[in-house]
């Protein structure tokens, strides 16, 4: 078993890149919007978990006055869409980007200045979602609510101008409806880039499977937007010109719009949970020292989810009352699914055993979220069946469920990914010892707080409620809940701070390839330059760095294949027109705030907003046009 | 290794104690446990949980089990040669597909017959109740069936049943949407405006006369006996706006016999005669509450805005389960709804000026006795005014 020599990064020159706050407004490259995404979606992550605990500390004792119930509904509702669009969404993203054309061999994404947009685009509608929290420090300029206060889920008819009458409702479906824009861009962007700028001789079934993921991901993205962008759309204009879609006393029907919610709402799930699984798929062998068992079994599961997770809506409306025929179709979709992720984890522990497990930081992030990620699995296969779910929906069984699946799987997937790619797109190791003390203590924590949410379940403590009665018996594990989810801060906090220092690139500097890995992005120098590949390998294998260094495969890496250092490549120039066309496109969505009736149709408001939103429209045309117009040869 | 199989087995059955559910959260301590049914449809819905239950431990042990073994055994002890590179082996592969699969049709064929089950019309000897779903109390209707119920009976927050029929609800909303969910009775249905759910269940016969005994629930009785019903608490499971916690009500299950009065009681209420109370009554119109409230013979008390007061001095709570019937309580919720339950449509619907409601519900220019409110529109009453009005509702019983 011949092992090369590690490579020496003098086999690239690499310049001494700009790093100046202008050459990251205008970057196109895949990289710097990829540390963009993950610091900003990583900030989000913290945002939205000091929402959770104060949401946990209103409940640790029964009857808390502590927090009201109005500030309640608003901390639970932006604490989900805060961890679903900006954290574990841009999370996903922030790695596509990095890694996507890094693993298959391009020197960048098929539109990069797309990517730029899609990025700007992304970071205006979140600050627009949290700007309330702002707005609300301003008592008495605005009637009613303006933090968003209707659940992530908004159901209709209480997102309706008659019953939330403030501005809290606009500013979350406008906000959504930006970001939402933002994913569909990009979406389009990273499916045509896999499809397209793989290397010579990589053919699909050698695409490593985090990009295969993230080829589902983005495929469920470009079909599932579209629904709840009908779905806001509609809700928009019931709400500012009278329409009524979804009001039950003209004709419209509330259920309409769970349907189209769902529609989104479970491939959303899928979306959520596949970049953690591509990222496990990554880890898994890497630590075990042996190719992924099965990886076409996998990457088809993994496909499969994404077919079924389209026809499994229904199963978030057993008690609404479509009917046994509804209910039955549903549960037997839903059960169904089941079988690939079961055969995932099967393939998982296949690939560990029998292999050399390093017990890094980033594997056993991994690890665990095949425990946990089963156990949020298995419970998830209860409430798939309806009569258990009338007395499961909407409790706290429900919270738990999602919890070890969106936490000790989507989180915990994603905290192996910073602990795995850390040191290739920092620079530095992330901090091992303080990496396994977060680890376990987030371990510890996750558990203390989500596996007693089974019992209050079980106990009848339904979801949402800001206050319960003492006497319930509830109080015990509430409090445990409690206790667990500030136990989770601190292991998270640890991270944070291993992270923060890893930016600050205090650590030990990162070889090329730290972790022994077996695929492209492993073969680059670190820092990757900026181009990428100086020279595009050809690929003869599904893992081509490893067999050039263990078996003796046909060379992939920089330091062998690269004849000229200095050769040099053409990239796309920097641009600001990206940003400048995102703010517009973000600013068109924010004038719908102007043409506001309150459920009724005012030609005042309309015009208002005529007035701003057509010169917006046309200076957005504008910017587009001087886009295309723009001296875009490479340099 | 043995210390590690041990540590398993604990865990195995420290697991396996959740599945016993009725064992684990047991009604006496746990007033809502959805785990210890009584009626028809909670067993029903039982056994399936129960099954799946069982299912998703045996597996959930089994893979962690696994995990922890492999991880154990192939642990890095330090070896320099790398593992042999397995890439997969489509006989196991298929093997774990196909296993899936079985497993899952086990759990479909309970589930598919239940949902038929429970999806069945409900027996002819029934009671049955229309609930409406309100931000944020319920009312409930019974239908008149010539027998028990002789004419409509129109309450709130509470609902009484017989023991000896089958309940049948018919479900809506005025509003938004809610769910109708009494953990310990049946699994819940979502109120949803604009069209009616249906949902029945019959009490269990006494456990000790059933063989056997009850799937999934030790021996606790399931029949009321004269003058103690059996009482169960309601909640709305759906996310309704501010005060979706606080709609909450309550549920007795009488003997035949109770519920026939109570039945009675509630169509032919005894009218308070104490002095203080009839003021409070002659308040109840002249305050304007008429407009909202009504009261079975209190003249002119038909509005159906509000809840229903009829009896209100047998309800054991106020504000949809927000505390406590008490005069004081009483007091206050009428002084400033805002303190017991913030946000309630109570304060909208009689508060003047822009705080006040502009649905329609709106009763402003009758309510109170001049225009001295508080600065958000809402009446100020004097105090010996809501003494009087307390004693006079919760003399109604």
């Amino acid at each position: 078993m011949a092992t090369i020599a590690p490579q020496t990064d003098t086999q690239v020159v690499v310049h001494e890149e700009d790093n100046s706050v202008w050459s990251w407004i205008t970057t196109v490259d895949h990289k710097r919007i990829g540390k963009m995404y993950l610091a900003s979606a990583f900030l989000f992550f913290l945002f939205g978990g000091i929402e959770a605990l104060l949401v946990r500390a209103q409940l640790a004792v029964p009857n808390s006055t502590l927090i009201s119930a109005q500030t309640y509904n608003e901390l639970f509702t932006m604490h989900a869409t805060t961890m679903v669009f900006l954290a574990i969404m841009p999370l996903s993203a922030a790695f596509f980007n990095y890694l996507i054309p890094l693993q298959i061999g391009a020197r960048d994404v098929v539109f990069p200045r797309v990517n730029a947009y899609g990025w700007w685009l992304f970071l205006f509608g979140a600050l627009f979602i949290q700007l309330p929290f702002i707005l609300n420090l301003m008592p008495g300029v605005f009637d009613g609510p303006v933090i968003p206060d209707g659940g992530w889920f908004g159901y209709s008819n209480q997102t309706s101008a008659k019953y939330s009458p403030g501005l809290s409702i606009d500013f979350w479906m406008l906000g959504l409806q930006i970001v939402g824009l933002a994913s569909l861009v990009a979406s389009f962007n990273f499916i045509t880039t896999i499809l397209n700028l793989r290397a010579p001789g990589m053919t699909l079934f050698r695409v490593p499977v985090f990009t295969w993921m993230g080829m589902v991901v983005n495929f469920l993205l470009a079909m599932s937007l579209p629904m709840i962008t009908v779905g806001l759309l509609l809700l928009m204009f019931d709400r500012n010109y009278g329409t009524n879609f979804y009001t039950p006393a003209n004709g419209g029907d509330p259920l309409l719009w769970q349907h189209l919610f769902w529609l989104f709402g479970h491939p959303e799930v899928y979306i959520l949970i596949l970049p953690a699984m591509g990222i496990v798929s990554e880890v898994l062998p890497t630590a075990s020292k042996k190719p992924l068992f099965g990886a076409p079994f996998v990457i088809f599961s993994g496909i499969l989810i994404g077919f079924i997770g389209f026809g499994v809506w229904s199963h978030h409306m057993f008690t609404v009352g479509l009917g046994p025929v509804a209910d039955a179709a549903f549960s037997i979709t839903t059960m169904i699914i089941a079988v690939p992720t079961a055969v995932k984890i099967f393939n998982w522990l296949a690939t560990l055993w029998g292999g050399r497990i390093q017990f890094t930081t980033a594997s056993l992030f991994a690890i665990s979220f095949i425990g946990l990620f089963t156990i949020g699995g298995l419970s998830g296969v209860m409430h798939a069946s309806p009569p258990v779910d009338l007395q499961h929906q909407d409790s706290y069984f429900v919270v738990a469920h999602f919890h070890y699946v969106l936490f000790g799987g989507a989180i915990f997937g994603l905290f192996s990914g910073f602990y795995f790619y850390w040191p290739k797109m920092y620079g530095v190791m992330l901090n091992e010892t303080l990496g396994k003390i977060s680890w376990g203590v987030m371990f510890l924590g996750m558990n203390l707080c989500f596996f007693p949410m089974h019992f209050l379940g079980a106990q009848g403590m339904p979801r949402r409620y800001y206050t319960y009665d003492a006497g319930l018996n509830w109080e015990t594990w509430n409090l445990v809940a409690t206790i667990g989810a500030f136990t989770l801060a601190l292991g998270v906090g640890i991270s944070a701070v291993n992270m923060v220092r890893g930016w600050l690139k205090q650590g030990e500097k990162a070889p090329a390839d730290p972790w022994d890995a077996a695929t492209l992005e492993w073969s680059l120098p670190t820092p990757v330059p900026h181009f990428n590949f100086q020279t595009v390998p050809t690929v003869h294998s599904d893992r081509p760095f490893w067999d050039e260094k263990h078996e003796g495969g046909p060379p992939v890496s920089q330091a062998r294949i690269n004849e000229d250092p200095h050769k040099h490549v053409e990239m796309p120039p920097p641009s600001y027109w990206p940003i400048v066309a995102s703010c517009l496109t973000g600013l068109f969505f924010v004038c719908f705030m102007l043409g506001k009736g309150y459920g009724a149709f005012d030609y005042d408001a309309f015009m208002t907003q005529m007035y701003v939103q057509i010169p917006v429209a046309v200076a957005l045309f504008a910017v587009i046009l001087l886009w295309s117009r723009e001296d875009a040869t490479p340099h | 290794m043995k210390q590690a199989t041990k540590h398993l087995l604990v865990a195995a059955a420290a697991l396996g104690l959740t599945a016993c559910g009725s064992d684990l959260f047991p009604a006496e301590s746990n007033p809502m446990t959805t785990v210890a049914p009584i009626t028809d449809m909670g067993v029903a819905i039982q056994s399936v949980y129960g099954t799946i239950t069982w299912i998703t431990i045996v597996i959930g042990v089994l893979v962690l089990a696994l995990s922890a073994y492999v991880l154990v055994v192939y642990r890095d002890k330090g070896q320099t040669e790398n593992p042999e590179q397995v890439h997969g082996n489509p006989t196991l592969e298929i093997g774990w597909t196909l296993a899936p699969v079985v497993i899952v049709v086990m759990i479909l064929v309970p589930t598919v017959t239940t949902i038929f089950e429970l999806g069945d019309a409900a027996p002819e000897d029934k009671v049955e109740v229309k609930v409406i779903g309100k931000r944020w109390w319920w009312e409930f209707r019974y239908v008149p069936d010539g027998d028990m119920i002789k004419e409509e009976i129109v309450t709130a927050n509470q609902i009484h049943l017989p023991a000896n029929k089958t309940a049948s609800f018919l479900i809506t909303s005025d509003s938004v949407i809610h769910s109708f969910w009494v953990p310990r009775l049946g699994g819940k249905r979502d109120a949803v405006p604009g069209r009616t759910n249906r949902m029945w269940w019959t009490m269990m016969p006494p456990c000790s006369t059933v063989e056997g005994g009850i799937e999934g629930q030790t021996c606790t009785d399931t029949q009321p006996k004269d003058g103690e019903p059996l009482h169960f608490y309601g909640e709305c499971a759906e996310f309704c706006g501010e005060q979706h916690a606080q709609m909450k009500f309550d549920v007795y299950v009488d003997t035949e016999g109770d519920f026939r009065k109570w039945a009675d009681n509630m169509l032919n209420p005894k009218a308070p005669e104490d002095e203080k109370a009839l003021q409070g009554k002659a308040l109840f119109n002249e305050l304007g509450c008429t407009a909202c409230h009504a009261i079975t013979g209190h003249q002119g008390a038909v509005s159906a805005k509000a809840p229903n007061l009829t009896n209100f001095g047998e309800r054991p709570r106020i504000a949809a389960g927000v505390v406590e019937n008490t005069h004081e309580n009483l007091v206050a919720w009428i002084r400033n709804p805002d303190e017991i339950k913030h946000g309630s449509t109570k304060r909208a619907n009689i508060s003047r000026g822009p705080r006040g409601a502009d649905d329609g519900m709106n009763v402003a220019p009758i309510a109170g006795k001049s225009d001295d409110t508080d600065e958000d529109g809402y009446p100020n009453f004097s105090e010996e005014d809501l003494d009087k009005l307390a004693t006079y509702l919760r003399a109604l019983k």
